[in-house]
């Protein structure tokens, strides 16, 4: 065997097994890091003890005593009813907006897609205050419909870039068929165009809900007197020692977060599939 | 003009600074099959997409059955489109989408049905009335588009270049299918292709777009035996084109000057003056071969040179002729005919002028 085989071969393998070694142990602690705090969390919602120190035994009492809180339960409503209202806001301006980018030049259209990304980006607490002054600058009461406007601003771009995303893969020859077969514009909209990337418009408002569901800061600011919603609820009760009650609360919104956001992963991959 | 059902007059279409459509004018006949062939970027789908309302004339008008529907929004319009691409809608099955038109047109239920299943008969899908558009080879997915549109029974179906993405054989098989289905619907058709061939094959009257102008508009026997510009000579088919200028020549015959010999036509059949410069066109199968030294008819041209390539197509043999530095003449003989000669003989070529045509340059 020659010299530079030698050297060549082993390096390499030496570096793969390094990698699978490695990868392993670099996985289970990034999972760990992420996820331990979670896991004990849904845990401890199931521990026979007030305190969130030791494992006492397994129940499910404090689920089953969360109805008998009433403020958490009207928490619980307006967080349902700001999320739905601005779901269905940003669902239908996301869409129409989405829809329009894909369609129409204008000037400045470059410069308006950059700044969809702003609500993204920055930071949410500078929107919180910002939302907040505005809201006062107008004498716009603060409340479940402050609480709907305002997470509509930063939903609605993931909505709009969702939608257009979806549009880039339809063929304009379809609006064009539709219309040469007798629909109007209102017809086409609604019996082909939005049929076509319905799962598209899908995944924007499962993106919007889980956004709007778990946020805290905007909600915070422009909640006004009485209108906590859960996130905002349970901040409230972390002042006075953290109670398993949270936990089972917590545990309950997770799920939910969960469960939109999977099925919004899986439209996702149906859409992928059927536009193949 | 009252049996016209579709009347273009001075139609020209600007799109920003590109004229691509330019004062266009035809009438097309009730139960016509017409073809608007040209090269790609001829400007033949935009005047395609003009009738069907997709695109809006710069100048000019646009009738249906002599009334005038510049204005008229497409989905208004009594006439259907095939697309290239077929345009199906994806998210419906072959009986939604033939049904679509129908449902908006609010027909009744059973109407409906009984409507799409005859139309679907018309293309021969009936056992696919369920299928999932997406299923279907391309051929399939073209029969349903076709019975999408017929189903609505247009005064005037378009169809942009429908056969665009089948293979040869298919397409063969849909020329003759939509040749029938012309027959059977007894609609208008206007068809819009690049392919020479296919346009001469399926039409009663060809529409040669060239460059936004309309170079002429005739039976495809008229296209190809007296077309109306150099340009259309090229398209439609092959064939030789030779410059000359025009002599005296005697009483009954002009004397013409190409850069490497010159023949005699009859001045009955030929209006132009002496001077004047003319592009002569000749089919490759009106030429025939003869040897060198063979003496003709008075009247015949006779042109020497070398013979310097010879093709075999089927039945026939193209053979190719030097006659000057420049010029190389194409001649398309039988293979009977053209047995025994070799690259680089000597031979002479002659034709008739009657089926020779003249274009003033």
């Amino acid at each position: 065997m020659s010299t530079t085989e030698l050297q060549h071969r082993p390096v390499r393998s030496d570096r793969r097994r390094l990698t699978s070694a490695s990868r392993v142990v670099t996985l289970a602690s990034v999972y760990a890091f992420l996820y331990i705090p979670i896991i004990i969390l849904i845990l401890f919602s199931f521990n026979n003890s007030r305190l969130n120190a030791t494992w006492m035994g397994f129940t499910t009492s404090w689920y089953g005593t969360l109805p008998d809180h009433p403020s958490m339960l009207n928490a619980a409503e307006i967080s349902i009813a700001v999320t739905l209202g601005q779901t269905v806001i940003s669902t239908v301006l996301g869409t129409m907006g989405g829809i329009a980018l894909h369609r129409y030049k204008f000037p400045g259209k470059r410069m308006f897609v950059y700044f969809l990304y702003i609500p993204i980006v920055i930071p949410e607490v500078v929107l919180a205050v910002a939302l907040l002054l505005f809201f006062n600058q107008v004498s716009f009461p603060l409340g479940v419909v402050a609480m709907m406007v305002g997470h509509t601003t930063f939903t609605i771009p993931f909505v709009v870039l969702v939608v257009r995303a979806a549009m880039s893969g339809f063929d304009n020859s379809l609006e064009e068929a539709a219309r040469d077969l007798g629909a109007t514009e209102w017809q086409t909209l609604w019996k082909v165009t939005i049929p076509i990337i319905l799962p598209g418009i899908i995944v924007g408002a499962l993106l919007s809900f889980s956004q709007s569901f778990d946020d805290f800061t905007t909600s915070f600011f422009v909640d006004g007197m009485g209108n906590d919603p859960l996130p905002v609820y349970i901040y409230g009760l972390m002042r006075h020692g953290v109670s398993p009650v949270v936990n089972a609360l917590a545990a309950i919104i997770l799920a939910v977060t969960l469960v939109f956001a999977l099925l919004g992963e899986r439209m996702q991959r149906v859409g992928k599939l059927a536009r193949r | 003009m009252h049996d016209s059902i579709i009347e273009l007059q001075n139609v020209t279409k600007t799109f920003e600074s590109n004229t691509v459509v330019k004062d266009v004018n035809m009438s097309i006949r009730a139960g016509e099959f017409v073809t608007l062939l040209g090269p790609s970027g001829s400007g033949k789908t935009t005047i395609l997409r003009m009738i069907a309302g997709f695109e809006k004339p710069t100048a000019g008008r646009i009738a249906i059955s002599g009334e005038e529907i510049n204005d008229v929004p497409a989905h208004r319009r009594p006439v259907n489109t095939v697309f290239q691409q077929y345009a199906l809608f994806p998210h419906l099955n072959v009986f939604d989408n033939i049904a679509f038109g129908l449902r908006l047109k609010k027909y009744p239920r059973s109407d409906i049905e009984k409507r799409v299943k005859a139309a679907l008969a018309m293309v021969r899908m009936d056992p696919y009335i369920k299928a999932k558009v997406r299923k279907l080879s391309g051929g399939q997915q073209q029969r349903v588009a076709i019975a999408r549109a017929i189903v609505n029974e247009p005064k005037v179906l378009l169809l942009d270049e429908p056969l665009g993405a089948l293979d040869m054989k298919l397409r063969r098989e849909m020329q003759l299918e939509l040749k029938r289905i012309h027959r059977d619907v007894g609609i208008t058709f206007i068809y819009v292709t690049h392919d020479q061939e296919e346009a001469m094959a399926m039409s009663d009257r060809v529409a040669v777009i060239h460059s936004g102008h309309l170079a002429q508009f005739a039976p495809p026997e008229e296209i190809y035996s007296q077309p109306s510009t150099p340009f259309v000579a090229g398209f439609i088919g092959e064939t030789n084109l030779l410059e000359a200028v025009v002599d005296d020549g005697d009483t009954s015959h002009w004397r013409l000057s190409t850069e490497s010999f010159s023949l005699t036509v009859s001045k009955r059949n030929h209006d132009i003056r002496p001077g004047e410069r003319v592009t002569l066109s000749i089919r490759p199968e009106s030429m025939r071969v003869v040897a060198n030294t063979q003496t003709q008819e008075s009247r015949q041209p006779v042109v020497t040179g070398t013979l310097t390539e010879r093709v075999f197509v089927g039945a026939m043999v193209k053979t190719f002729v030097r006659i000057g530095p420049e010029t190389v003449l194409q001649c398309l003989e039988t293979a009977v005919a053209a047995q025994g000669r070799r690259i680089g003989e000597e031979v002479a070529l002659t034709w008739n002028c009657d089926h020779m045509v003249m274009f003033p340059t």
